[in-house]
């Protein structure tokens, strides 16, 4: 059964995530889609092929955004800045979380006199694992599932949101750096200075520069795979659209 | 079918010429221009836009958004004093065209 309101959303989605609109140009390009839709309805074709012509006539979406982004160049410009700055605060929130995951443990470890050699393995399966849990949350941001969610909040760029958010996020990551820092869980590594002097550290150590190295090859296959498969998903997206 | 660059540089005159008349939105100035045309000349619908911004871009003409009386909101255009002196502008450069190649067209005896 073909859901007209869900294509038009999808159709309205691949807009939003091309940087040469602005939301007052979906907005207009919506409104020419429905209004077109209306009229063939009215002329006898059903829901499907009125969608079909409709988005036929408005032209293709490649096209299109060639024409707006001569036109929109600086809001490209801040899209593409915005996500940039996520970038950096999520990298920032991940640092934070290994840290605190990683004094936690050696609490945990010196508290019920863990051998810490095996516990290092625990360690680096949480860090792991929140590296891995980061890669598929931004796997999941290219998903289809996830442009349906971003319509649902509501959540879209313009000129205020974008201020808003970012002001909004930058306030939040700032305070929490400092109480972190501060207040936070960064005084659990005195006990690593303890282990240091004991012999068993140096064990530690050879173990925690090979973890680190294996940490690394696993970070940038990941960023490989992210990579590759949104290229794909784009290539796809792009011959789909070609296809309309 | 027209040339690309036949639709681009008639596009101007075109849209100010139908916003001379009442202000409007997309979907009725594409409307317009297919049935004064008798469906001859083809727009790709979505281009119509860049154009329409380029114009506001160079204050010919101003938009305000609206909504209709079936409640759909449509961003109508409105033609401004600069926007008449353009058209008027076209319409001579237009014409000059036109009654040239008229005149060849027609009384070949001119050019001999």
């Amino acid at each position: 059964m073909f859901d007209l309101n869900n294509n038009i959303l999808n159709w309205k989605q691949n807009l939003k995530f091309n940087d040469s609109f602005t939301n007052e140009n979906i907005d207009e390009l919506e409104n020419h889609l429905a209004e077109q839709i209306e009229y063939l309805r009215k002329s006898g074709l059903n829901d499907e092929e009125a969608f079909w012509v409709a988005q036929k006539r408005i032209g293709c979406i490649n096209t299109l955004s060639n024409e707006f982004e001569k036109l929109n160049i600086w809001e490209g410009i801040k899209k593409r800045l915005f996500w940039m700055i996520i970038g950096f605060i999520a990298l920032g929130i991940i640092t934070h979380i290994i840290n605190i995951i990683n004094s936690l443990s050696y609490a945990v470890c010196i508290y019920f006199d863990i051998n810490l050699l095996t516990w290092t393995y625990v360690i680096y399966a949480l860090q792991i694992s929140a590296i891995v849990l980061m890669f598929s949350f931004v796997a999941w941001l290219f998903t289809e599932k996830s442009k349906f969610f971003f319509n649902k909040v509501n959540f879209h760029f313009n000129e205020g949101s974008f201020l808003k958010y970012f002001s909004f996020s930058s306030v939040i990551i700032f305070i929490s750096i400092i109480f972190m820092s501060i207040y936070g869980l960064n005084w659990l590594s005195v006990w690593r200075k303890y282990y240091v002097q004991t012999e068993i550290y140096r064990e530690h150590i050879t173990l925690i520069s090979q973890f680190n190295y294996a940490s690394w090859i696993i970070s940038i296959i990941m960023v490989f795979i992210v990579f590759f498969f949104g290229y794909k998903n784009l290539k796809k997206e792009n011959s789909n659209l070609h296809a309309a | 079918m027209q040339s690309k660059d036949l639709v681009a540089a008639s596009a101007k005159p075109l849209i100010l010429s139908i916003l001379l008349y009442k202000e409007s939105y997309g979907y009725e100035i594409i409307q317009t221009v297919k049935k004064l045309s008798g469906g001859n000349m083809e727009w790709t619908d979505g281009m119509l836009y860049p154009i329409l911004h380029r114009l506001e871009a160079q204050d010919l003409i101003e938009s305000t958004w609206k909504t209709s009386d079936e409640g759909r909101k449509r961003k109508y255009y409105k033609i401004k004093k600069e926007g008449k002196t353009a058209l008027s502008a076209e319409q001579k450069q237009w014409n000059l065209v036109n009654t040239t190649l008229n005149r060849i067209w027609e009384d070949k005896s001119c050019l001999t």
